[in-house]
């Protein structure tokens, strides 16, 4: 038994092992200018959209015995699952999170046992990347191979953060930018970001290499997926024990969707149901019972948990053994219930505690 | 004062706010900073209330207490080792490592009130406000992360910290 001046006393304690502020305010700055743009383009889209929208919607109301098409189980491009990017063989445990967008891998790496590196690290398919602001800067080398030092590259989007430098220096405490890129013989040109300077950044690119093809992984198999569900993004996170496979919208990096810049139309999240994540349904009963599962669905309220995701989303959660699914869709009208009840009755779940039982999702 | 000037003087605080919070130096300096690019937009406003700092840091609990927030990665678990400040006394080491722990185990929204309450100094009803709840209900939270980390209050510690905003 302890009182509260010790544990005052600890907090303070603890408290010292706060980050430096270098380069946060930086980069909030950069989120900020990148979300700015992204928003601007959305208005122009969304009222681009909606003046072509307006007679489909007056037509529909003009024919109420409308019948939804049929469904079916939608092919999944499974090359978005494929990956070859991966650490020197024995350090996967430093791998924290990994996964695919577009033509892109990317994988989160941090200190674990004897590997101190951290940063991420991304691999962009051959034919996808201009190398041009890496061939214009310093030669390095990467074991015994040639590689480019830029000091002004950020890690989701290097030629983003360029721009975003030159026109808008960084206004407070110079802060470690920089990113080590070369070109695979395959033709894929890998980026490595990290590290508090030079020395560091070219210690975690000694230990990056693309390697034997792996693939994504999550604690869920979906046997059943709306028409019209395209993947995007998909991403697995050891460290946390979460798997996200998003549909049908911009294949947006790991940071802009953490960001919240942009929500998928349809989001398939598989977490680890801890005390934390019970903690949510805790004294709301489940208000439903899907292929056996507790399940509760929410609707948009301005107030609610999901008001975030847009005035026609829906959220439906379903409780597996220590799995919990959560699927969100920013349109109800387009993946309605009955679609995200039927892709909960197809699946089947493995111990989301533990990655080694995880295969892939479909 | 313009946002710069704000985050020059009170970044360190909030770095430090944020790592009470998330026990995790990335996940502090992530929640932050997503949370510093929302207020850029909304500095004129922010910035000519009152106490800008407490608004901010109530932007950041209620980030850090959003269920769907998904940060990216958990790093590094911080122990005493990773202290660079004077070794304490072993007995008190063991003491003040148990305890933190055990700090680890409390729900989010208990850990932010313990937090609110004991490191930053706000009464129960400034907690409240912040969390968007009753100040019984604070009280209700810090009682039961006290009672699992097993703190033992005080006479003093016992009375309410702000019985006028203490209706429930």
């Amino acid at each position: 038994m302890t009182n509260v001046d010790e544990l005052r006393e600890t907090l303070e304690h603890y408290a010292v092992l706060a980050p430096d502020g270098n380069g946060v305010v930086e980069r909030a700055q950069a989120i900020h200018r990148r979300r700015r743009r992204r928003t601007s383009i959305a208005t122009a889209t969304a009222a681009a959209v909606l003046v072509g929208t307006v007679p489909v919607i007056v037509s529909r109301v003009g024919h109420p015995g409308h019948v939804a098409p049929a469904v079916s189980p939608a092919p999944v491009d499974g090359g978005l699952l494929k990956l070859t990017l991966d650490l020197m063989p024995g350090q996967s445990a430093a791998k924290v999170a990994y996964g695919r967008y577009g033509h892109t891998q990317y994988m989160s790496v941090r200190p674990h046992g004897t590997f101190t590196s951290s940063g991420e690290v991304y691999a962009e398919d051959p034919g996808t990347y201009d190398p041009k602001y890496f061939l214009a800067a310093d030669k390095v080398q990467v074991r015994g191979h040639i590689a480019y030092y830029n000091e002004f590259m950020a890690h989701d989007n290097p030629a983003g953060l360029h721009y975003d430098y030159l026109s808008n220096p960084p206004l407070l405490s110079p802060v470690f930018h920089g990113a080590v890129g070369w070109p695979d013989p395959s033709g894929t040109w890998i980026i490595v970001n990290g590290g508090k300077n030079l020395a560091d950044l070219l210690a975690l690119a000694e230990n990056v290499r693309l390697g034997v093809p792996s693939r994504v992984v999550a604690p869920v198999h979906l046997g059943y997926l709306p028409r019209g569900a395209q993947l995007t993004f998909a991403q697995t996170r050891n460290g946390e024990r979460e798997s996200d496979l998003a549909f049908s919208g911009e294949p947006l990096s790991p940071l802009a969707r953490a960001a919240g810049w942009v929500n998928p139309p349809l989001l398939i999240k598989t977490v680890n149901r801890t005390a934390d994540v019970d903690a949510h349904q805790k004294g709301t009963p489940p208000a439903l019972t899907i292929a056996g599962h507790d399940s509760w669905w929410y609707t948009y309220h301005p107030a609610g948990p999901f008001a975030f995701y847009g005035k026609d989303s829906g959220a439906l959660f379903v409780n597996a053994g220590n799995c919990q699914l959560q699927i969100l869709v920013a349109h109800v009208n387009k993946f309605p219930f009955d679609e995200l009840k039927r892709i909960v009755e197809g699946a089947t779940f493995t111990d989301c505690s533990d990655v080694s039982t995880w295969g892939p999702p479909f | 004062m313009t946002f710069e000037e704000f985050a020059t003087a009170r970044l360190p605080a909030l770095l430090r706010y944020g790592l009470l919070l998330t026990r995790d130096p990335e996940q502090a300096r992530d929640l932050v900073q997503d949370v510093l690019a929302r207020v850029i937009p909304r500095w004129k406003r922010i910035g000519a209330v009152d106490e800008p700092y407490a608004y901010v840091r109530a932007m950041i609990t209620n980030e850090y207490l959003s269920w769907l927030r998904r940060r990216k990665l958990r790093t590094v678990p911080l122990n005493d080792e990773a202290l660079d400040v004077p070794a304490a006394e072993p007995a008190d080491r063991i003491e003040r490592a148990d305890l933190w722990r055990r700090l680890a185990v409390l729900p989010r929204k208990q850990r932010a009130v313990v937090v609110l309450r004991y490191y930053e100094g706000l009464t129960d009803g400034e907690i409240a406000d912040v969390l968007g709840c009753r100040a019984s209900t604070v009280r209700s939270h810090a009682s039961r992360a006290l009672a699992t980390l097993r703190v033992r209050l005080t006479n003093a510690e016992t009375q309410p910290v702000n019985s006028e905003s203490g209706v429930s």
